[in-house]
């Protein structure tokens, strides 16, 4: 064995105990420090608006345009209203943890009055959508509006906020 | 020198090759790579659960054993809230009256409250399953709060990688 190759075989044998250690290591999320635990979204996974664009088949150039602008409207109007939402989930998050379930139903029925403001709005697009729709695109309407579904909140697999579990 | 470069080249193959499946099973992108890159695979609710409360055994079973239920129990309101979405849908698609698309709307609020109340419920019952330093670690409570938005919406299973459906 030549002296260079005998170096670089010894510098493998020290790292070894690298790799054995590395593989040791607790399984982790793989998600950075600050995340919230819930699932980055994918690069690879289309906007909730660019699916449905793709199961309305808009065309590219006179449709899809028009769509993304009313979808843009559409969420900043929605802002707040989801901003509401995730306050409202809070309230319900901490009187579950506290167990006062006999203060539940009145923050549920706040819930609703936000949850109903919310479905408004996507209703108000999806009208206005729906409008510019061709005969052809409309048969695809129902399964396209059904993407629209909590289009505007921040859901698990859209976004992040917070840190993720595991520190104390 | 040349001889060594590839010695030390093969080696660090060898090194990448051997630690590969351990960070796949990380949930993908092991080292801050996004996630998605390189095939890496995402975990599931119950195991971001286990990870981030550090559950044990039993612990786990008995969260499993809760969120089964939970999620049988929201079968009805999951149907109830899909179908009340399609409806505020096939009313706009048919044209129908403002107050008609109003109803629709309204009910549609209500349901999504139900689940939204089911969803913390179920978080509260979750959190009463943990000891006492488990309950203290905000940030894992405050994930578990997140993923448990949409847990119920897939009618086969929530113990799923968490994805974008929503309501």
């Amino acid at each position: 064995m030549s002296k260079p190759s005998l170096t670089a075989l010894l510098a493998a044998i020290a790292l070894i105990p690298i790799v054995l250690s590395a593989q040791n290591a607790p399984i982790q999320s793989g998600m950075g420090n600050d995340d919230t635990g819930a699932p980055k979204l994918s690069l690879d996974e289309p906007l909730p608006g660019e699916k449905m664009i793709d199961r309305l088949k808009l065309d590219d150039k006179a449709q899809a345009p028009d769509v993304r602008l009313l979808l843009m409207d559409a969420s900043r109007d929605a802002a707040p209203v989801a901003q509401k939402i995730l306050e409202l989930r809070l309230r319900l998050g901490n009187l579950a943890l506290q167990n006062k379930v006999d203060e539940m139903p009145a923050a549920t029925e706040a819930y609703s009055a936000a949850a109903t403001e919310m479905a408004a709005i996507e209703a108000r697009a999806f009208t206005k959508i729906y409008a510019m729709l061709k005969p052809n695109q409309q048969a695809n309407a129902a399964q396209a509006f059904a993407m629209m579904a909590g289009i505007f909140q921040l859901a698990p697999g859209r976004g992040r906020g917070g840190q993720r579990g595991g520190g104390q | 020198m040349r001889v060594s470069l590839a010695c030390l080249a093969g080696t660090m193959i060898v090194i990448t090759m051997a630690a590969t499946p351990r960070a796949q099973r990380r949930g993908g992108g092991g080292g801050g790579m996004p996630q998605g890159q390189f095939g890496g695979f995402q975990l599931t609710r119950l195991e971001i659960l286990t990870a981030d409360f550090q559950l044990t055994k039993d612990q786990k079973k008995a969260v499993k054993a809760l969120l089964d239920d939970a999620h049988k129990s929201a079968a009805a309101t999951r149907e109830t809230l899909i179908s009340a979405h399609a409806a505020i849908g096939a009313a706009i698609a048919a044209n129908k009256g403002q107050a008609e698309i109003d109803a629709a709307v309204k009910q549609y609020g209500q349901l999504a409250a139900a689940m939204a109340t089911l969803e913390m419920k179920a978080l509260g019952q979750l959190v009463q399953q943990l000891d006492v330093p488990q309950r203290g670690n905000q940030a894992a409570v405050r994930s578990a709060f997140l993923l448990m938005r949409g847990i119920f919406l897939d009618a086969k299973k929530w113990d799923a990688v968490p994805d974008s459906r929503s309501y």
